[in-house]
């Protein structure tokens, strides 16, 4: 290798290590120390993206925190408050145990003129969406749903032995490789529908892993984080009804995590691509990448809830509070990663960085 | 007269005596929290039905964890109530006659309190799905607020503030929208 590639090599390599240096909260001083050969080139670059680092991230205003704690019920209430809501709530009751405004009214005297509008509202209310069954349906209903508990009864599910599903298992692993060595491509294919604990999901993982491994750009590496999300959530979706816990908290595990890498790998990237911009003196920043990747998780963030609450009708219900659970997990990490990426394209703008490109000029 | 516990215990060993009791205590409330969110009584009748045959299919694995027979109906009845919404986009709107309950002695009257409710539904549907399913919850069905909490896996503080606005919300929209209420 010629002497200047080494010395180019040398040095990207030192600028890398100090801006990881940087963005975990090193000094400048601390990264020229540690390379003092390659100082003085480093010095305004690591004060370019020191500037980068330190753009200001967008924060919630007080407005929007109280209005989000009053929601979540979480914001303090005063005495006053909480006992028109107790008083409210109590008279819903009677309302509905078919007692008068009146009576409540006479119950809670000293809030009248607050209560008396509200429970108005609620008895049109009331009366207006208030519907009941018809006495002919309700008795055609009930036959038709007991007449399933007699059919119940008789068919009754009979458990496979486990040796026999191991037994079944283990054939099926034998007759995979068979399949790969006679048609490794068609055996690829046939995996990326199995969920975990089938036996053509390590072929799954394998090509998964192949896959990343073969991404030619972060860009690719983020959009196949993204894809494998959504494959997660279609596995959760199917052990689901399995009833299988601890896979779904591992398979959630493994979403959160490709959600957290792709817009980190995205926002590396823009970085990376800013600070060259600098270096050339200018340009216009691409956010296309990071636009189609919001697309995509915008929409992966709709479909993946709508799987996952089609699940809800084919788990035991005694699982549906864990199901829903991770529905809202899945749904946060989502918006995390879809925020993340919108939070660094706002700072991304090439006018954030005129700041930077004086400090090259001097 | 038996426990809920016994009744579930009854009902998951094929009971028909014991289903038809669960039945009997929910089919009604089901069926109004189902028509009032859809505002549809066919297709109400359709789901309530539905509720019960998914219920009878998955009585066998419901385990006592702090959720009582009630909730776990109005969840399955919340599941099936989305998702129908969900493929008809939205709220269908239903023949007066189908659905209000006729009030007042004269046919003017009985007209005036109609197109009432018509305007009050009408607020109704604008109000979030969570408000809509609050006020559904305790007005439709006279679910308590504990039950509410646990049905849509909320505090009760949460649900006492939700029904409040809700209520309070309605009365906002129906003055700006007819000028009085």
């Amino acid at each position: 290798m010629p002497p200047s590639m080494e010395n180019t090599r040398d040095f990207e390599s030192a600028l890398d290590r100090c801006l990881d240096a940087l963005i975990r909260g090193d000094s400048i001083e601390l990264c020229l120390a540690r390379f003092p050969e390659h100082a003085p080139e480093l010095e305004p670059l690591l004060l370019a993206a020191r500037r980068i680092i330190d753009l200001p991230h967008p924060v919630p205003s007080p407005e929007l925190k109280a209005q989000t704690l009053r929601a979540l019920d979480l914001a303090p209430l005063s005495l006053e408050e909480a006992r028109f809501r107790d008083a409210l709530s109590h008279c819903l009751d009677l309302l509905a145990e078919g007692k008068s405004i009146d009576h409540c009214i006479e119950l809670y005297p000293e809030m009248s003129s607050l209560l008396s509008p509200l429970l108005s509202t609620a008895s049109t209310l009331r009366d207006s969406i208030l519907v009941t069954p018809t006495p002919e349906f309700k008795a055609a209903a009930r036959r038709r749903v007991l007449s399933r508990v007699e059919q119940r009864k008789v068919i009754r599910w009979l458990p496979i032995p486990s040796w026999r599903r191991w037994a079944y298992r283990g054939a099926l692993v034998a007759a995979t490789f068979l399949i790969m060595i006679s048609a490794g491509q068609l055996t690829l294919r046939a995996s990326s529908g199995s969920s975990p604990g089938d036996a053509l999901y390590p072929v799954k993982e394998f090509s998964e892993t192949v896959r990343m491994r073969l991404a030619t750009s972060q860009e690719d590496e983020a959009k196949l984080h993204v894809e494998l999300a959504g494959r997660r959530a279609q596995e959760m979706a199917d052990v689901a009804a399995d009833g299988d816990r601890e896979m779904i908290q591992e398979l959630l595990v493994k979403l959160e995590a490709h959600l957290e890498e792709a817009p980190r790998l995205m926002n590396e990237k823009q970085f990376h691509k800013a600070l060259d911009m600098v270096l050339e003196g200018g340009g216009q920043l691409d956010h296309s990448h990071v636009r189609d990747l919001l697309v995509v998780l915008n929409q992966d963030i709709r479909t993946n809830e709508a799987r996952l609450k089609d699940a809800m009708y084919e788990v035991p219900p005694d699982m549906l509070p864990e199901l829903e659970d991770a529905i809202a997990r899945v749904r946060d990490h989502y918006s995390v990663s879809i925020a993340t990426l919108e939070a660094r394209r706002s700072t991304d703008d090439l006018d954030s960085l005129n700041g930077v490109r004086l400090t090259f000029r001097k | 007269m038996q426990s809920e516990q016994q009744l579930i215990e009854s009902a998951q060993a094929g009971s028909e005596t014991a289903f038809e009791q669960i039945y009997e205590d929910y089919f009604d409330r089901i069926y109004a929290y189902i028509a009032a969110r859809i505002g549809n009584r066919v297709d109400a009748e359709d789901l309530t039905e539905d509720v019960f045959v998914r219920a009878l299919q998955s009585i066998g694995s419901f385990k006592w964890q702090g959720i009582s027979i009630g909730a776990w109906l109005f969840r399955i009845a919340h599941n099936v109530t989305v998702d129908h919404l969900r493929k008809n986009s939205r709220r269908q709107t239903v023949p007066i006659e189908d659905t209000v309950r006729t009030k007042g002695p004269s046919p003017e009257e009985r007209a005036a309190t109609n197109i009432a409710f018509e305007k009050v539904r009408e607020v109704f549907d604008r109000l979030t799905q969570a408000q809509q399913q609050v006020l559904t919850l305790r007005l439709a069905s006279g679910i308590s607020v504990a039950e509410t909490a646990k049905i849509m896996g909320k505090s009760e503080g949460a649900v006492k503030a939700s029904q409040h606005s809700a209520l309070a919300a309605i009365r906002r929209m129906f003055a700006a929208e007819y000028g009085e209420y």
